[in-house]
C-alpha cells in the first residue's frame, strides 16, 4: 500500500514539474517575443464617445396620493419595475452632460376588497400602473471626471404620464360591477439621482468593457422622484406621488 | 571439425514435415471456418420478446412503461380492478399452443414453478381458480384479454408485480429460451386522503374568490372542485358531502391547490354557496371528498369603487382593458432595441 502511495506521489510530482516547466517555457517564450524598448505598438487607452445612459431599475416603490390606497394596499410594496434610457449629446465642460430621455415602468398592487362597513373580504382588488415619462436630464459628473470621486448627481424634470387599471371596476347605476376599468393621468415629474460609479473596483475591467462594448461606466444608483400626475385635472385619477427606484446604470 | 547431422526416421526433420503438412492444415482450417459461418448464417435470428398493450381503460395508446412506473407513470388503480387489459405477445413459436401466466421471479425455471413449497412464482388464476392461459392458435402474434383482478391483488395497497407469460411445451412443462415474455405492472389501490381547508369560516365575496386547500397526496393527477349552493344550505356546510358531490359535475379541475371560484350572478347578496374538493391520483383513484367551505355573497367595495366614491369625475369615461397582458411583450421589444443599439456602436468602433 505504501509502495503504491509513494508511486502515485512520485507520479504526481513528475507530472506537476512537467506542467510547471511547460507553463514557464510558454511564459518565457511570450516574454522573449516582446520588445520592451519599443512602445510604438501599444495603443493608448482612449475612452469611447459617451452619449447614452441606461438605467435598469429592478426595485422601486411608488406611493400614490390617492386616499384609499393605504386602506387597500398598505401591505403590498409593489414593487415598481422600470428602466430609463437617456440621450445626452451635449457635454458642458467641468459640469457634465445634458440631454433627454424616456422612462417606463410597471407596478401592481393587490389587496382585499372591503365590505360597506370597511371589513376585509376574501375578494381581491388590484391596481396596476404603467408610468411613462419624457425627461430633460442634467448629469453632473465633474467629481468623477476631475476629482476622481466616483459620485455622479443627476437632476431630471419632464412630463409624466400614468396609464392605470384597476379591478373590479366601480358599480354602475344598476348595481353591477365591471371586471375592471383603466385610464390615463398626466402630470410633471421631478427627480434627483445619486450614482456611485463602480469603475474604481476594477479599473482594467472597466476599460475592457469600454474597449469591447463601448460601455464607459457602470454605476449603482438611487433615484427619488415626485410626480404631479393627475393633479392638473379633476377628470384624472390622482396617481402621482412620491417614489423611489434603485438599480444598475450604464453609460455608453 | 564438423558435427554429424542428426538423422530421423524417413529421412526428414519435424520442421520439414510440418512445412510439408501446412497447406493441408490451412485447407482444413478454412473448411471448418466456412462450415461454421454457413451454420451460423443458417441459424434463425432471435427476435426480442415484446409485450404491448392493445387496450386498457378504453385507450389503445397506453405505453406498458407507464403502467410499470408507480412514481411517474399511470399505474393501475382501484377503478381498473373490474376491467380487462388486452395484450399482444410477439413472436411466439408456432409449436407453442398455450401461454401460461405466472407472477413473481425466476418463473422461466421449471424447478421454481413446480416447487410447491415456494411462493416465488405462483400461477395466475382465473376467477374460477383455474390457471390463466392464453391460447396461441399456432399464431406468431398472440393476443389475449386478461382480467386486471387476476394480475394483481386488488385487495392490497401499493406495489408492483412482474408478470410472466410462458410458452410451455406440454406435457414436459419445459420453456424454450425464446418463449419467455415478462413485464412489470405497478398498482396503487389506496384512494387519496381528503384535501383540507386551512379554515372552516365562510369566505366572503361578491363575484370571485380564490379558494386554497392543502393536500397530502404525493401523486396528484388533478383536483376536482365542486361548487354548488346545495353544499351550504342556509350558511351551514353539509356534514358529509360525498353523496351530493358524486352527483355533481366538477366546476373546474386543477393540478394546483387553489382555484378561483366565480359566484353565480343569480345568487342573492346574503346567500351562500359551497365548495368541496376531491383529489384524483395518477392511478385514477378518486379520493375522499373534503369538508365543505361555504362562501357568502356580500356586497364588496373594490379599490376603484372607493376612489370613485370620493372623486366621481376621475372615473368617468373609462374603458375596461386588461393591462397585464401587454407588459412582457413591450419589455422584450425594448431589450432588443437596447442590445441592438449596443451592437451597432460596437461594430462602428471596430
Amino acid at each position: 500500500m505504501n509502495t503504491t502511495m509513494s508511486s502515485k506521489s512520485r507520479l504526481t510530482v513528475v507530472v506537476g514539474v512537467a506542467l510547471a516547466s511547460g507553463i514557464s517555457l510558454l511564459a518565457l517564450g511570450t516574454t522573449c517575443r516582446a520588445d520592451t524598448k519599443d512602445w510604438s505598438d501599444i495603443e493608448l487607452y482612449r475612452p469611447s464617445v459617451e452619449q447614452f445612459v441606461l438605467e435598469l431599475r429592478p426595485f422601486g416603490m411608488h406611493f400614490p396620493n390617492i386616499n384609499a390606497f393605504d386602506t387597500y394596499f398598505s401591505g403590498d410594496v409593489g414593487p415598481l419595475l422600470s428602466f430609463e434610457l437617456d440621450y445626452m449629446p451635449v457635454r458642458i465642460p467641468y459640469v457634465g452632460m445634458i440631454g433627454a430621455g424616456i422612462s417606463a415602468g410597471w407596478v401592481n398592487w393587490e389587496g382585499s376588497a372591503r365590505t360597506a362597513g370597511g371589513a376585509q373580504t376574501s375578494e381581491k382588488t388590484s391596481l396596476e400602473m404603467v408610468p411613462l415619462a419624457l425627461l430633460l436630464a442634467l448629469r453632473v459628473d465633474v467629481l468623477a471626471r476631475e476629482a476622481k470621486v466616483p459620485i455622479v448627481l443627476t437632476g431630471k424634470v419632464g412630463p409624466d404620464l400614468f396609464y392605470w387599471g384597476s379591478s373590479p371596476g366601480p358599480r354602475d347605476a344598476s348595481g353591477a360591477v365591471s371586471s375592471g376599468e383603466d385610464g390615463w393621468s398626466l402630470g410633471v415629474r421631478f427627480a434627483g439621482k445619486a450614482s456611485l460609479e463602480l469603475d474604481f473596483l476594477a479599473p482594467r475591467d472597466a476599460r475592457r468593457l469600454d474597449d469591447e462594448w463601448g460601455i464607459n461606466h457602470t454605476e449603482l444608483f438611487f433615484e427619488g422622484y415626485y410626480s404631479l400626475a393627475g393633479q392638473f385635472s379633476r377628470r384624472q385619477l390622482d396617481v402621482g406621488g412620491f417614489g423611489f427606484t434603485t438599480g444598475l446604470g450604464f453609460t455608453f | 571439425m564438423s558435427l554429424p547431422r542428426p538423422r530421423f526416421p524417413g529421412g526428414a526433420s519435424p520442421a520439414a514435415s510440418l512445412i510439408a503438412a501446412k497447406p493441408i492444415a490451412i485447407a482444413a482450417l478454412a473448411g471448418v471456418l466456412v462450415f461454421g459461418l454457413l451454420e451460423f448464417a443458417a441459424l434463425p435470428v432471435a427476435k426480442a420478446q415484446t409485450v404491448t398493450v392493445l387496450n386498457f381503460r378504453g385507450q389503445t395508446d397506453v405505453a406498458l412503461a407507464n403502467l410499470s412506473d408507480l412514481q411517474n407513470g399511470t399505474p393501475i388503480g382501484q377503478s381498473d380492478c373490474g376491467q380487462n387489459i388486452e395484450l399482444r405477445f410477439t413472436p411466439v413459436n408456432n409449436a407453442i399452443t398455450t401461454l401460461r401466466l405466472f407472477w413473481g421471479s425466476n418463473c422461466e425455471d421449471t424447478a421454481v414453478r413446480t416447487d410447491t413449497t415456494s411462493t416465488a412464482c405462483p400461477t395466475i388464476t382465473a376467477s374460477d381458480g383455474s390457471p390463466l392461459t392464453i391460447p396461441t392458435n399456432s399464431q406468431n402474434q398472440v393476443e389475449g384479454t386478461v382480467p386486471i383482478a387476476s394480475l394483481i391483488d386488488c385487495t392490497g395497497s401499493d406495489g408492483a408485480r412482474t408478470i410472466f407469460a410462458l410458452g410451455i411445451n406440454a406435457p414436459g412443462d419445459d420453456v424454450a429460451a425464446d418463449q419467455v415474455f415478462q413485464f412489470d405492472l405497478a398498482f396503487d389501490l389506496s384512494p387519496p386522503a381528503a384535501p383540507t381547508f386551512a379554515s372552516t369560516s365562510p369566505l366572503q365575496a361578491e363575484s370571485q374568490v380564490t379558494v386554497t386547500w392543502q393536500n397530502s397526496e404525493a401523486r396528484v393527477r388533478e383536483h376536482r372542485v365542486y361548487v354548488d349552493e346545495q353544499l351550504c344550505p342556509g350558511g351551514s356546510a353539509v356534514a358529509d358531502p360525498t353523496a351530493l358531490v358524486n352527483g355533481l359535475t366538477p366546476s373546474s379541475t386543477t393540478m394546483g391547490t387553489s382555484t378561483d371560484v366565480s359566484l353565480a350572478s343569480s345568487l342573492a347578496v346574503g346567500g351562500f354557496t359551497g365548495v368541496a374538493v376531491r383529489t384524483i391520483d395518477t392511478a385514477l383513484n378518486e379520493g375522499e371528498v373534503s369538508a365543505v367551505r361555504c362562501i357568502e355573497k356580500v356586497q364588496t367595495v373594490g379599490f376603484l369603487e372607493a376612489v370613485c366614491a370620493d372623486e366621481p369625475s376621475a372615473c368617468s369615461g373609462c374603458a375596461a382593458v386588461s393591462l397585464r397582458s401587454s407588459g412582457p411583450g413591450f419589455g422584450l421589444v425594448l431589450t432588443g432595441c437596447i442590445l441592438g443599439l449596443l451592437a451597432v456602436r460596437r461594430r462602428r468602433r471596430g
